[in-house]
């Protein structure tokens, strides 16, 4: 009796040996996003989330037995960074994410620790520059570089022979850096500049435009979103006819209707198919469209959160199969997105650098001709 | 040669042929495998790679140029100078590197990939440096920076342009060759193989044609003469030998087929034989039942009968005809088959034999619808897997007609019977008034005229008291015997008790006699208690009686179970009988000593018989004169 007992602990004790010795296959994998779905800059918000969706489940119906399900959970931060905090809590507690991809770079910033703490790898799939690059490890940043953007459109001032500029920005991280961005080359160049940030829910910019009319400022550059259409109205309304300048951001089509239709003609630096790899985004949009039934009206961030989506799930279906035991799942990942080197995309050919900041997305210059409708300018 | 051999011979060589076309085509596939190998991870991904870096290394020094010399370089072109700067060279390099890692070191490309990526970083390192020289229009109005950049790229980039490009050509040159080399040697592998194939199966296919048609001919003509005499056989002529040459296994066949025949000629003719015996038999069988004295009619499940005898045509007045195929309730009268069908009684109860018409009354119905007592012995058989029943019936009008004389004579012997038992009563008990009268009349001499009598007188009226005493026993005794079992009654008898009693009241004699009687347990019996006793008491009384002078008697009783009877034995160590005369000791009045020697009257064991017959059992002596005597006797446990 005594022998069978010590015969059956035995059994277990193998058993449970073997069941340790085998990783756990990863069934799923959970991917929050965080993005502006209401209120200000939906358009960095609903498409890109839409655009990742179509990603997800163009995967999940191909998908083999063995790699992983992906599910993607979004939560909408109003484009505030205050909201970043509850809207991460939300999806670790309620779902469980692997990882999150954040658009909104103050909301990145304000996330740091907890992803570090919590062994999240973050994506920012529309903003790429030197501050994020400079956080921790598990952050990363598939988009065009902010700062180079921004520098393309005080080029093309300085190349137009502008001699005064005033740049007017939203207060926060992504549009101060490409403001800055601006400046630096602009001073560079000797050109006068002057950078002010408004605040945030600010719609009267009267006083700043008439002060840099009497100024005789020569173009005026608005790093925003929706809140500067009251701005080129008021600027047009004053008599101002100087060349307006903007951000990637000018497809909203509430910036439109706030401006009024001031906004045709302003420039600004864009992406569209063009740009990147013609057949991949133009498949892309097709797919876009027929799954939600129209096509993004702001291009670049869908096109952009595509590919960064894409590149993170080329990289976690082989988990099962690439991961050993000895190393966490959050390490593997990282790991692994560093070493993506040349991602045939739609926005191009990506690679991935060791700081986690990508290169391969090259914004071109445009101007609005209409509502929603921009043209390549031709230097 | 036997065909087994022939077949493992030729599928041998067929086998060996293709074993060999396997062989010289597993070599040739693993040499094109290695080949194709080579060419899927050595030749094709190093081209590619040599093609992409080319293509690249030249859109860059295009870009760079154009940079350089086009002041209005379009931002599109910028930013593909961008991509190859920051993407796709930086690309390239891990390619050339993760490929080399792949190859072994004396792999051309490995040998110089490290050249290739030192000259990759100088253009990244040159192309960006014009990049930054170069930001604006103004920069091109630069003198200094314009010449810089001329230089960088008239100069540097140029320099390492032509000098990755010469080494990507050579390189691109050689693998190409080697690309040529791996597909002429693939080529040249598939062909070799095709030509194996082609030449192994043309081999092949004429040794097989060759062997099937030699192996064809051998089998063919042995089976179409087996056929022949098979075919022979069929038609019923057995005489139908073969003779096939050779020792395969067809001539084997043959051999064993002229067995077969031969066996079955001999087998036909034991059928046929056997057939002659079974037809004498059923003839046998079919004159038993018509010979049968009963009439024997055979009736299948439906009661339809299906076999009749000539007695059943004689019994019943019908004709086979008549009768095959009609119901067997034709042949019983309409009063018997109101009362329940007695057929229908016996197909219920499988395998019993049932009697009808003993001890009750059965009839049967002829066609002249006259009614005959009949007694059918029913018995179920199976024949050919169906219930039948086959009814034997004789007529019992004569049977029956003695029976009725019997049971007649029966009643008159009864009451003749019952007549001499009463006249002997009557006699027994008539003749002893006058014996008294006598006895009382001899006293009434000796008394009143005692003076007058002289003594011969006297001793002849002793001799009349004497006689007239005896005669008087002699009618008691007659009168006893038949009064025996007159006005019993069957009852539960003890034989322990009886002896008991019987021992009490022989208690004088035996101990006059000093006679010793032993007896065990002893059963209780069905009988007449009084006659039991009786006869108890005669058997022991004879036993003490006939005694030896010289010895005394030792009477020993015993019993045995013997299943449906008792059988009790009284021994004894007397004087014994002489076998001559075992059989007269029960008769009536029969002595076979003088009163003299042995007193009595002689009608003891007539009584003990009479008394064992009427409980149905029966008497008998075993003895030995001198010895002793056995008087064995038997009761029925169940008396009727």
């Amino acid at each position: 009796m005594i022998f069978k007992k010590k015969v059956i602990v035995l059994f277990l004790i193998f058993l449970a040996t073997l069941s340790a010795c085998n990783d756990p296959e990863v069934k799923e994998i959970n991917v929050g996003f965080i993005g502006p779905m209401s209120t200000r800059a939906t358009d960095l918000g609903i498409d890109p989330s839409k655009a990742m969706q179509l990603a997800i489940e163009q995967y999940n119906s191909s998908k083999s037995e063995t790699q992983p399900q992906i599910n993607l959970f979004i939560e909408d931060d109003k484009w505030e960074k205050e909201m970043a905090k509850p809207a991460y809590e939300k999806l670790r507690k309620e779902h469980n994410i692997d990882v999150l991809f954040i658009s909104n770079t103050d909301g990145t910033i304000e996330l740091q620790d907890k992803i570090i703490e919590d062994g999240v790898i973050a994506i920012n799939p529309l903003n790429n520059d030197k501050l994020l690059s400079s956080l921790n490890k598990n952050t990363f940043k598939i988009a065009k570089s902010t700062e180079e953007v921004h520098k393309a459109l005080g080029i093309r001032m300085i190349e137009l022979g502008i001699k005064k500029v005033l740049i007017l920005h939203f207060p926060n991280d992504f549009m101060t850096i490409g403001g800055n961005a601006i400046k630096d080359i602009l001073t560079e160049n000797g050109i006068e500049n002057k950078l002010i940030e408004i605040k945030k829910d600010q719609t009267n910019f009267t006083e700043i435009l008439q002060t840099a009319k009497e100024t005789e400022t020569e173009a005026y550059v608005f790093l925003g979103y929706n809140e500067f259409g009251f701005a080129m109205k008021q600027a047009r309304d004053l008599g101002i006819e100087a060349p307006f300048f903007g951000s990637t951001t000018l497809l909203d089509p509430v910036f439109f209707s706030n401006s009024e239709g001031a906004i045709v003609g302003t420039e600004c630096t864009f992406f569209t198919p063009l740009d990147g790899n013609y057949i991949l985004a133009n498949e892309f949009l097709e797919s876009f469209k027929k799954r939600f039934g129209e096509e993004p009206f702001s291009i670049w961030p869908p096109l952009q959160a595509y590919d960064a989506m894409n590149i993170l799930i080329n990289e976690v279906k082989t988990i099962n199969e690439d991961k050993s035991k000895d190393v966490t799942q959050v390490d593997w990942l990282r790991n692994r997105l560093l070493n993506v080197k040349y991602y045939q995309g739609v926005c191009g050919n990506i690679s991935i650098t060791s700081d986690g900041s990508s290169r391969g997305i090259y914004f071109s210059l445009y101007k609005v001709e209409s509502d929603g409708k921009l043209i390549k300018i031709k230097r | 040669m036997k065909i087994r051999t022939k077949l493992i011979l030729s599928f041998g060589v067929i086998i060996s042929v293709l074993c060999i076309e396997i062989i010289l085509n597993q070599i040739i596939s693993d040499n094109a495998a290695d080949t194709y190998q080579k060419l899927k991870t050595q030749a094709l991904p190093t081209l590619r790679i040599l093609d992409k870096f080319e293509s690249v290394n030249n859109e860059f020094f295009l870009l760079s140029s154009n940079k350089v010399y086009n002041s209005n370089l379009p931002l599109d072109s910028q930013n593909r100078l961008n991509g190859i700067l920051e993407v796709e060279l930086p690309y390239l390099k891990t390619e050339l590197v993760q490929l080399s890692k792949n190859l072994e070191l004396n792999e051309e490309i490995s040998i110089k990939s490290p050249v290739i990526i030192e000259l990759t970083n100088d253009l990244i390192s040159l192309g960006n440096e014009v990049n930054n020289l170069l930001v604006l229009k103004d920069d091109y109005a630069d003198s200094e920076k314009m010449q810089t950049a001329i230089a960088l790229v008239e100069n540097d980039i140029s320099t390492k342009h032509a000098q990755l490009k010469t080494n990507l050509l050579i390189l691109k040159v050689n693998y190409g060759n080697l690309l040529e080399d791996y597909q002429n040697e693939f080529s040249q592998n598939l062909k070799s193989l095709s030509n194996i194939i082609l030449i192994t199966g043309g081999l092949g296919i004429l040794f097989g044609i060759g062997i099937a048609f030699l192996v064809i001919r051998s089998i063919s003509k042995p089976i179409r003469a087996l056929n022949t005499a098979a075919l022979r056989v069929s038609s019923g002529d057995y005489d139908a030998d073969i003779s096939l040459n050779g020792n395969d296994e067809l001539a084997s066949l043959g051999d064993s087929f002229n067995i077969m025949t031969s066996s079955l000629k001999g087998n036909f003719e034991l059928i046929k034989s056997n057939n002659k015996e079974i037809k004498q038999q059923e003839e046998r069988i079919r004159k038993v039942i018509e010979a049968s004295p009963a009439a024997i009619i055979l009736m299948d499940p439906t009661k339809k009968i299906s076999l009749i005898n000539k007695q059943t045509e004689k019994l019943f007045g019908y004709s086979r005809v008549d009768l095959i195929g009609e119901s067997a309730e034709k042949l019983i009268p309409l009063r018997i088959l109101n009362k329940g069908s007695i057929v229908d009684d016996i197909f219920s109860s499988k395998n019993k034999i049932d009697t009808l018409g003993v001890d009750q009354n059965f009839y049967g119905l002829t066609k002249n619808n006259e009614e005959l007592p009949i007694e059918i012995s029913l018995s179920f058989i199976e024949i050919h897997g169906q219930d039948m029943i086959l009814a034997s019936i004789v007529d019992i009008t004569e049977r029956k007609q003695q029976e009725a004389d019997i049971k007649k004579y029966v009643e008159q012997l009864k009451s003749k019977n019952k007549e001499l038992e009463q006249f002997s009563y009557i006699t027994s008990h008539d003749l002893q008034e006058p014996l008294r009268t006598v006895l009382s009349f001899i006293d009434l001499i000796k008394e009143d005229y005692n003076d007058k009598l002289d003594k011969e007188l006297n001793t002849y009226l002793n001799y009349i008291s004497d006689a007239s005493i005896r005669m008087s026993h002699l009618i008691k005794s007659l009168l006893d015997y038949s009064r025996i079992g007159h006005k019993g009654k069957i009852e539960m008898v003890n034989c322990n008790r009886i002896l008991s009693s019987v021992t009490a009241d022989l208690k004088y004699k035996i101990e006059e006699s000093e006679a010793e009687i032993h007896y065990g347990d002893l059963p209780t019996i069905e009988g007449y208690k009084l006659e039991i006793r009786l006869l108890f008491q005669n058997l022991i009384t004879n036993a003490i009686k006939f005694q030896k002078k010289t010895e005394v008697a030792k009477i020993n009783i015993s019993f045995e179970d013997k299943w449906t009877y008792w059988q009790f034995n009284i021994a004894d160590n007397g004087i014994g009988i002489r076998e001559e005369f075992q059989n007269k000791i029960f008769v009536i009045f029969q002595r076979l000593h003088n009163r003299e020697a042995y007193d009595g009257t002689g009608i003891g064991l007539s009584h003990c018989k009479k008394i064992v017959e009427l409980h149905g059992g029966e008497i008998w002596v075993s003895s030995e004169e001198g010895i002793g005597s056995t008087f064995h006797f038997t009761i029925p446990k169940n008396i009727e």
